[in-house]
């Protein structure tokens, strides 16, 4: 399709921490294999691609209902082609431009940003650098530098990470914490073992995850390293 | 011989009277159908007397002779009748039957019989239940009664025969002689009604017991099982019977039994519906009530105000069966709170940031080298957004000090570290404080300690936080205080609603403000404000005028201000407007507190944070701010509800009463009091039910149906109007209300109350009427639109016809809605057509509340707030949306993009995010969703709390077919994320018009004349040759046409109160759709005060030539869009 393997799937995750009125694409493939993934269906093979008839239909639908801003997440939306002009057509309909990212593509996020074609950036911190092999597969982390530091060069942004205690505890975190240094935003994402589709890594399904305070305690150690942290559980 | 005098049976004399004996005969000669000639009497009395020897005879003789007399004429059955009469008369004195003593105080009418009141016995009288009939005024006739009263007697000797064998003095009291007067009536087939009203409405046995031992759960609205709720439910039920027999007429009454339509809060029947009160009438006069022994002038201080406005609501809840709101709460606090300024936090706030900034001065005074300037800004600027902990903040610091270094710049900026380093160490951004006590506390506490390295600071830092913390304890002292005030029927806590306003409204700006004391203040040029004199009137207790210290009447008796006596002087009154800052303030304390919630962070269910939206309130930063924390607090824990002010001069009440103001009572704020009367719901599916029956398909067969089950609920609204009337007299109950208040106005004025008709159950009546639910297409929508505009139809002819304000509610109809459901299901006839259209389960049924969208129609939020809001416009006793969130927690800043969209392009009137809470009752621990056990302590001592109607409360309290709703919303989409595609796509001819304007008026309407010539030449002048049509609806119109150009404009957002509007419309054949995107142009309602006559005059400020073209030109690129 014209604007790249977006999935024609328009289940909604809960959207409540974008600060807008928001609506979601998800795009086919990601560069990562992390084991706690959730939206592993569309990881491997692409699936049911949204027509551009349906694209419309649905972004026309959006501005009824007051929708203000898009969300473009994934898997991982910038390693599709098409993105920057997907990202224009949001723009081109006056949309607030929201994307979801791993970080391993900064020389896209850095053409995006010139463009002037994203608002806010939320960019998954999947553990220590050292962790990312691991946790991962990706080998390259000064990638992952570079894309942090263009996130916060903008305006607005957020980092997180999603707990996992198999991988995160309170010294990764203060470690992450170092490496983000005097960020904006930083958010702690309780980890769901069983939501949905279940993981990418089946066996992770009965891991043990952290509850409300412990989830805190950990923000507690950060917190003089960013602008603010929060924790999202259910 | 004829005696002097005859001796009773009792030992007592009597004057003997031959009359008597004549009579006596008589009744004989009716008793047995055979009635006796004037001239036979006579001559039997002759024969009587000659048979009497002495002067003293004891009645046994006479009626002796009277046998023989009889006998000896040949009247055999008479003998036989008198004897047996009088042989009953003899038992008859020895049947004591023993009553109450009747005074005239009402306490004695309910006492049971004691023994140690047979001493007020006295003997069976057939003549006192003939004189009772006769009294009651049952409409019975002359041998009705009489055939009665025998009867009874009859019955009576019976009882008595059967107790004889005992050997015990039979005493018989007065209730069960009524039960056998009853029964007796029912005999010779009196109606039941009449049979009815010769008993009494009282409670059985079984009833009472249930209700003193909790044997049943039925009764489950009231929390708390208290005396008070025992006493509740005795003299509900009582009350109950009482309306419907005794107030309302037969067909009113039928129309309720059969469900036809609903009269809620019957046991309440001697009491008016729901209100909305005024501080400022507290403020004025001070606290003044006929159940209160003692009088209170007015207050001074916030905390005594607070106690008024408490103790006030507590007595006057007796007069009401519904909510009590206050108005404009905040800012009627305001006056009591200056000096309590949190102000002084945007001062100090200020001058932090100026410390943070480095001081203008410093950036300034880097002067010359550019590069050097914007480097040190930035720095500065870096080193305050980020809070950059010790290791950067000294590197960043070291870059600095490197790039000033030779420059006179450097001890400034010294300095300026110093003071950066204070503040960031105290932890907390500013913002963050004021919502959270405790960390407020540790700030407070670590930055004094910081501070006093800077003495100025500190001091200013300290006065505003204890002002801020005073502040706050006022606004907890109200919220608490409200929250627990059980003093309601039942003893429950009473149902509150308070008024806040996020700025002050246009229409009060100008309005003088009753200052602490109770008087007015006036103030000069210079700022310096005098409080006037309040003297009373030495004739009346309560006559007040008001006068400045060199004595000129400045308010008179009648509430008139003498502005132009105040302007000579070059003063003007103090208003609400100068009060602002303070009421902002307060609102602030206030949000802080329903955010808080209680000692265990339980959210407040009552008093209901009511916050009020208007056209200013996007305008003003401060004002936004203040939404964007109720926002916060919707959030968090599902407190706030939004009130959309959409015109200068309706003001929203309480939860759901809204009424239009004269301009010229908004002088007096003190007198600005509502009251609902009464409410009666419309059971629409029945209604659709009775049509097709009828076989009827049609929308007039319908509204026949409709409209005729209204004029029912008109008679009835008549009929307690009269009923409520007389009982608002010196003696009756409700005196505190119909007399005049202290300003001189009857408190609550029967003429200028609201009687309001609600609804129930619109989208189970489209579906089994027209054949689709509401939200499952564009036709059924409209026709439930043509249904609501037909019963405002009908609401403005009863309001024409009486000049009383009748409208229409979105009846809460807690329980109304299972119990028309359920006795629809279980009926002989609709019972077939309510099984296929009824919500929930065979069990508990219930139909869908007012106009709402099914609870699980798979639409999204935004679509159902849309939907419903078509309605509201129609619906001036107020209409409210839930925006049903369970569990989730909503960002709060998406809340405020919602309420913002919802005030722009809907006409919504009243919104509410409503998630689910549990808590838990062992250890305090607040949790969302429904839970059920605590994820803290494991204890499955859980409440469950979600709004239930219009308010918070426990689910364990809901009847079955609530919770089966609640069930039903749990499946539903209420999320505000909107990927749901619910629009059909529309198709229009490339080669036709695509859009077709729509004007929105009346006929013979000046502006709307205007309106439309301005249409007109926008038209010509722009080249929109062929592309668009023009139409008129006409808003006056009546019958068929007034509803389908009444329903038109609903879908189109029109806002009846703001007229002429432009709406725009695809050019579609048989259908009305407007262009969604492009909102029905409306134009502005305001008050200006005429600068002659100081009078607040509304006026409207029309479309100008722009807006009617920026909004065509939207409609088209919209519609081109589907042009093909």
């Amino acid at each position: 399709m014209k604007y790249g393997n977006i999935s024609s799937a328009l289940d909604a995750e809960s959207f409540n921490n974008s600060g807008h009125i928001a609506s979601a694409f998800f795009y086919y493939g990601c560069n990562f294999r992390c084991g706690f993934c959730h939206n592993h269906r569309l990881l491997a093979n692409v699936g049911d691609v949204i027509s551009e008839e349906t694209l419309y239909a649905v972004l026309r639908q959006a501005k009824r209902n007051w929708v203000s801003t898009i969300v473009v997440s994934g898997g991982e939306p910038t390693i599709d082609p098409h993105i920057e002009s997907f990202l224009a057509l949001l723009k081109k309909h006056a949309f607030r431009v929201k994307l979801d990212t791993n970080g391993s593509r900064p020389e896209v996020i850095e053409a995006l940003l010139r463009k002037k074609l994203i608002d806010y950036i939320a960019m998954d911190i999947k553990g220590t650098l050292e962790q990312y092999p691991l946790i991962s597969g990706w080998h390259d982390t000064a990638k992952i530098r570079q894309s942090v530091e263009l996130v916060r060069s903008m305006r607005e942004y957020e980092f997180r990470t999603t707990v996992v205690p198999r991988y995160h505890g309170a010294d990764e975190i203060k470690q992450i914490g170092k490496l983000l240094y005097g960020s904006r935003l930083y958010v702690l994402q309780q980890f769901q073992p069983k939501l949905g589709a279940g993981c990418l890594d089946h066996g992770l399904e009965d891991e043990k995850t952290y509850g409300e305070a412990e989830l805190l305690a950990l923000a507690e150690t950060v917190r003089a390293d960013f602008g603010e942290v929060k924790i999202k559980c259910r | 011989m004829i005696p002097d005098v005859v001796v009773k049976r009792d030992g007592t004399k009597q004057k003997y009277d031959s009359r008597r004996i004549l009579t006596a005969m008589a009744k004989t000669g009716r008793a047995i159908r055979r009635e006796l000639e004037l001239e036979t009497l006579n001559s039997l009395v002759t024969t009587v007397e000659n048979g009497l020897i002495g002067s003293e005879v004891a009645r046994d003789e006479i009626d002796r002779a009277v046998i023989r007399a009889f006998r000896d004429s040949a009247l055999f059955d008479h003998a036989d009748e008198y004897e047996t009469f009088s042989n009953r008369r003899k038992q008859v004195a020895e049947i004591k039957v023993a009553s109450a003593t009747r005074t005239s105080s009402s306490t004695d009418i309910g006492l049971l019989i004691e023994a140690d009141r047979v001493s007020s016995t006295g003997p069976f009288d057939i003549a006192k239940i003939t004189h009772y009939l006769e009294k009651s005024e049952i409409g019975l006739s002359q041998e009705q009664i009489d055939m009665i009263a025998k009867r009874t007697e009859n019955k009576v000797f019976a009882i008595y025969e059967a107790y004889k064998t005992n050997g015990s003095p039979l005493i018989l009291d007065t209730s069960m002689i009524r039960a056998l007067v009853a029964a007796s009536m029912a005999e010779i087939a009196v109606s039941p009604e009449k049979v009815l009203k010769a008993g009494s409405y009282g409670l059985p046995r079984e009833d009472l017991e249930q209700l003193i031992f909790s044997k049943s759960k039925e009764n489950a609205n009231v929390g708390a099982n208290n005396p008070e709720a025992v006493g509740l439910s005795i003299w509900e039920t009582i009350l109950k019977k009482f309306a419907l027999h005794e107030v309302f007429s037969k067909d009113v009454r039928e129309a309720h039994l059969r469900g036809a339509m609903h009269l809620h809060d019957l046991g309440y029947i001697i009491r008016v519906y729901c209100s909305a009160h005024s501080p400022a009438y507290l403020k004025k006069y001070g606290l003044k009530l006929d159940n209160l022994d003692t009088s209170s002038s007015p207050a001074k201080h916030a905390i005594t105000l607070s106690g008024h406005i408490s103790t006030f609501l507590a007595s006057m809840q007796a007069n009401y069966a519904g909510a009590l709101g206050e108005s404009y709460l905040n800012l009627e606090f305001a006056p009591f709170l200056r000096g309590m300024a949190k102000e002084d936090v945007k001062k100090v706030r200020e001058g932090i940031s100026a410390v943070l900034n480095g001081s203008p001065e410093l950036v300034e005074a880097l002067g010359a080298v550019e590069a050097n300037q914007a480097k040190m800004h930035d720095a500065v600027n870096e080193m305050r957004k980020r809070k950059l902990p010790p290791e950067s903040l000294e590197s960043t610091i070291a870059g600095v000090r490197e790039v000033i270094k030779d420059t006179a710049l450097l001890g400034g900026f010294e300095l300026f570290v110093e003071d950066y380093k204070m503040m960031a160490a105290s932890g907390e951004a500013f913002s963050n404080l004021l919502m959270n006590e405790t960390a407020l506390r540790n700030v407070i506490a670590q930055a004094s300690a910081k501070l006093s390295a800077n003495p100025e600071l500190k001091a200013e830092f300290e006065y505003l936080m204890g002002n801020y913390t005073d502040m706050k304890q006022v606004a907890q002292n109200l919220i608490f205080t409200h929250s627990q005030s059980a003093f309601s029927r039942g003893g429950q806590t009473l149902f509150i609603d308070f008024n806040l306003h996020t700025g002050v409204p246009a229409i009060l700006a100008d309005i003088p403000i009753i200052l602490p004391g109770g008087t007015y203040g006036i103030v000069d040029k210079d700022g310096s404000v005098e409080k006037l004199k309040r003297i009373k009137d030495s004739e009346s207790r309560d006559g007040l005028v008001f006068k400045d210290s060199a004595g000129n009447l400045l308010v008179d008796a009648e509430g008139n201000f003498n502005y132009g006596l105040v302007q000579a002087q070059g003063k003007r009154f103090v208003t609400y407007k100068d009060y602002e800052k303070e009421a902002q303030q307060f609102l602030d304390a206030l949000l802080d507190v329903y955010y808080e919630g209680d000692e265990f962070g339980k959210m407040f269910a009552f008093p209901k944070c009511d916050l009020h939206v208007g056209r200013d309130t996007f305008e003003d930063e401060e004002q936004i701010r203040l939404l964007k924390k109720g926002c916060r607090v919707a959030a968090k824990n599902s407190s706030t509800y939004f009130i959309f002010d959409r015109d200068a001069v309706t003001l929203s009440a309480c939860c759901r009463l809204k009424a239009s103001i004269d301009p010229k009572a908004l002088e007096h704020p003190e007198s600005l009091r509502f009251c609902g009367f009464q409410n009666v719901t419309i059971n629409i599916p029945q209604a659709a039910y009775r049509a097709l029956e009828k076989g009827r398909h049609d929308l007039d067969g319908l509204m026949e149906e409709i409209w005729s089950t209204m004029d029912l609920a008109y008679k009835a609204h008549i009929q307690k109007k009269g009923f409520i009337g007389s009982i608002m007299n010196p003696s009756g109950p409700l005196h505190q209300i119909g007399k005049k208040g202290l300003d001189g106005k009857v408190y609550v004025d029967l003429d200028k109350s609201t009687y309001i008709i609600g609804m129930l159950g619109l989208n189970e009546a489209v579906k089994i009427y027209f054949g689709k639910e509401l939200h499952e297409s564009e036709e059924a929508l409209q026709f439930g639109l043509k249904i609501i505009a037909g019963m405002n139809q009908r609401v403005g002819k009863y309001s024409k016809q009486t000049g009383l304000t009748f409208s229409l509610e979105e009846s809460p109809a807690e329980s109304a809605a299972r119990n028309l459901a359920k006795r629809d299901v279980q009926h002989a006839v609709f019972g077939r057509y309510a099984k296929r259209v009824v919500c929930g389960t065979e069990e508990d049924p219930y139909y869908t509340n007012s106009v709402h969208m099914r609870a699980d129609a798979p639409i999204s939020g935004i679509d159902r707030i849309k939907m419903q809001s078509y309605f509201h416009p129609a619906i001036e006793s107020g209409s409210i949306i839930h925006l049903f969130t369970g569990e989730e927690e909503l960002d709060p800043d998406a809340l405020f993009e919602l309420v913002k969209n919802v005030y722009e392009k809907t006409q919504c009137s009243q919104l509410t995010v409503s998630g689910a809470h549990s808590f838990c009752k062992t250890c305090g621990t607040q949790m969302r969703g429904l839970k059920d056990s605590c994820t803290h302590c494991g204890s499955s001592e859980i409440s469950r709390v979600e709004k239930v109607v219009g308010y918070n409360s426990k689910l364990e309290n809901w009847n079955p077919s609530k919770v089966r709703e609640a069930e039903a919303r749990a499946r539903g989409n209420y999320s505000i994320d909107s990927t749901l595609l619910s629009a059909p796509e529309v198709s229009l001819d490339k080669n036709a018009p695509l859009v077709r304007a729509v004007v929105y008026g009346k006929h013979d309407c000046s502006f709307c004349d205007k309106l439309k010539t301005d249409l007109g030449l926008v038209l010509k002048s722009g080249g929109y040759d062929g592309k668009v049509v023009v139409d008129f609806v006409d808003l006056s119109a009546n019958g068929s046409p007034g509803m389908e150009n009444t329903a038109r404009a609903m879908r189109a957002g029109m806002n009846f109160k703001a007229i002429p509007g432009i709406g725009f419309e695809y050019n579609l054949t048989g259908i009305h759709r407007p262009v969604e995107g492009v909102e029905t142009l409306l134009p502005v309602s305001y008050l200006r005060r005429d600068s002659k006559t100081n009078e607040l005059v509304s006026k409207l400020k029309l479309l100008s030539a722009r807006d009617i073209k920026t909004g065509l030109d939207a409609a088209l690129k919209l519609a081109e869009g589907y042009a093909k």
